[in-house]
């Protein structure tokens, strides 16, 4: 298991976060994602065996357009 | 105030500043909802009954949390110092949460409380049933997410000291505030972005609003008589003529003899006020007042003159005395409720 950090931009409220950590726990290979609405970041815990930090970030994208993520 | 200004306050002020900060929930009741209509193409209800669930939920989740603070009110009855504290911190809160609408420094975006992970959780996996019990479960959870309004009201339900008076409050509250919630949430799908951004600049500055009145109660409450009242009818009264300051001016002066003062005097309650609100007393003289509550359930039961450190309660259709001895002299005290809203003044002569 790995954790990477994430900036996220483009949300706008609590629901946002709770948005992004619901998807990202829903995809294959992520164990955890903590999303923080006030400092815009997402700590994610993935299996590097199943899952691309570049496929996470996909997924948030694909969320909403507004959305997107970076690996600090 | 009383359960229809509190009504009123939901149907405007909250209903704008709350969906601006749950109305992310109630998307994603619409959007779990949308996607259960793509995958069963057969069944054709409209958005109408995961929104009213939602809404119900939310209506029973406040009234309980009303019946709660009322009665953790009753327990005891928050100090004079407390009910200030609470009164900016709620007036400092608002003005965070419209800060951070209007996206002013991403340091307010720490206003706006996170719902607990446990929870969130628990609704991700209910959502996923495809039961009504997700939209419901989403709706009652607004509670761990209040709004500014919805924070005045809570502090307000905590003053009434009353469980079903804190109840009837918080029902009052979100039941205003239900119309717009469903009306947005059934025309969701049309609202576009454009929308959404005016709409969420007039919640901000309806936010803006009643955190000024919050922290200009709470400037009443200090004792001071610098409010907003008395600045604008200082300004109104220097620029026009005005009885009503010209009397006041006479009653601090001892000569006057058209104004007669006592050393007893009677306060009757009503909903939304004391009668009379201004009184005139001897200075220097011990003075009694009957407090006599008719019909205030609300923080008109708190009886309050800050300058002297008196608060009394008068519990609704009782009546209570307080004596205390006027300064010697001539000046002007303020009374009114814990809260600050409802005041008038003690004119000692």
């Amino acid at each position: 298991m790995q954790t990477i950090k994430l900036n996220i931009y483009g949300m706008h409220c609590t629901s946002c976060a709770f948005n992004i950590d619901g998807e990202l726990e829903d995809t294959e290979g992520v164990k955890e994602s903590k999303t923080n609405y006030a400092k815009q970041q997402a700590e994610v815990t993935y299996d590097s065996k199943k899952i691309s930090v570049d496929k996470i970030v996909s997924v948030i994208r694909k969320l909403d357009d507004k959305y997107d993520a970076e690996v600090i | 105030m009383d359960l229809i200004t509190i009504f009123l306050t939901g149907l405007f002020a909250g209903a704008l500043s709350c969906l601006a900060v749950q109305g992310g929930l109630l998307a994603t009741t619409i959007a779990q909802r949308h996607e259960l209509k793509l995958q069963d193409q057969t069944k054709q209800s409209g958005n109408a009954l995961p929104i009213l669930c939602f809404l119900i939920a939310k209506l029973i989740a406040h009234t309980i949390l009303g019946l709660l603070l009322g009665w953790l009110g009753s327990a005891f009855q928050l100090s004079l110092t407390a009910n200030i504290i609470l009164q900016v911190a709620v007036g400092i809160f608002m003005l965070g949460t419209a800060f951070n609408l209007l996206q002013v420094h991403p340091i307010f975006r720490y206003f706006i409380i996170q719902p607990p992970r446990f929870l969130t959780r628990l609704v991700r996996k209910e959502s996923k049933s495809k039961s009504v019990f997700a939209p419901a479960l989403l709706g009652a959870f607004t509670v761990f997410i209040p709004c500014g309004a919805t924070q005045a009201m809570m502090a307000l339900a905590i003053a009434s000291g009353n469980p079903l008076s804190g109840a009837a409050i918080l029902f009052a509250f979100v039941l205003g505030t239900s119309p717009l919630f469903f009306l947005l949430g059934y025309l969701a799908t049309r609202v576009g972005e454009g929308m959404q951004q005016k709409f969420t600049k007039v919640a901000a500055f309806a936010l803006i609003l009643l955190a000024m009145l919050n922290l200009n109660n709470a400037v009443a409450l200090t004792g001071s008589k610098v409010t907003f009242e008395s600045i604008s009818k200082g300004f109104y009264c220097t620029v026009s003529y005005c009885e009503s300051s010209a009397t006041v001016a006479n009653a601090a002066t001892p000569d006057n003899v058209k104004i007669r003062a006592t050393n007893e005097a009677t306060i009757e309650f009503t909903e939304t006020a004391y009668s009379p609100n201004v009184i005139n007393v001897k200075a220097g003289e011990n003075i009694k007042l009957n407090l006599v509550n008719k019909a205030g359930a609300g923080c008109v039961q708190a009886f309050t003159i800050p300058e002297l450190s008196i608060q009394k309660v008068v519990r609704i259709g009782s009546s209570e005395t307080i004596n205390f001895t006027a300064p010697s002299e001539p000046t002007q005290i303020a009374f009114m409720c814990s809260m600050g809203m409802y005041r008038g003044t003690i004119n000692v002569i």
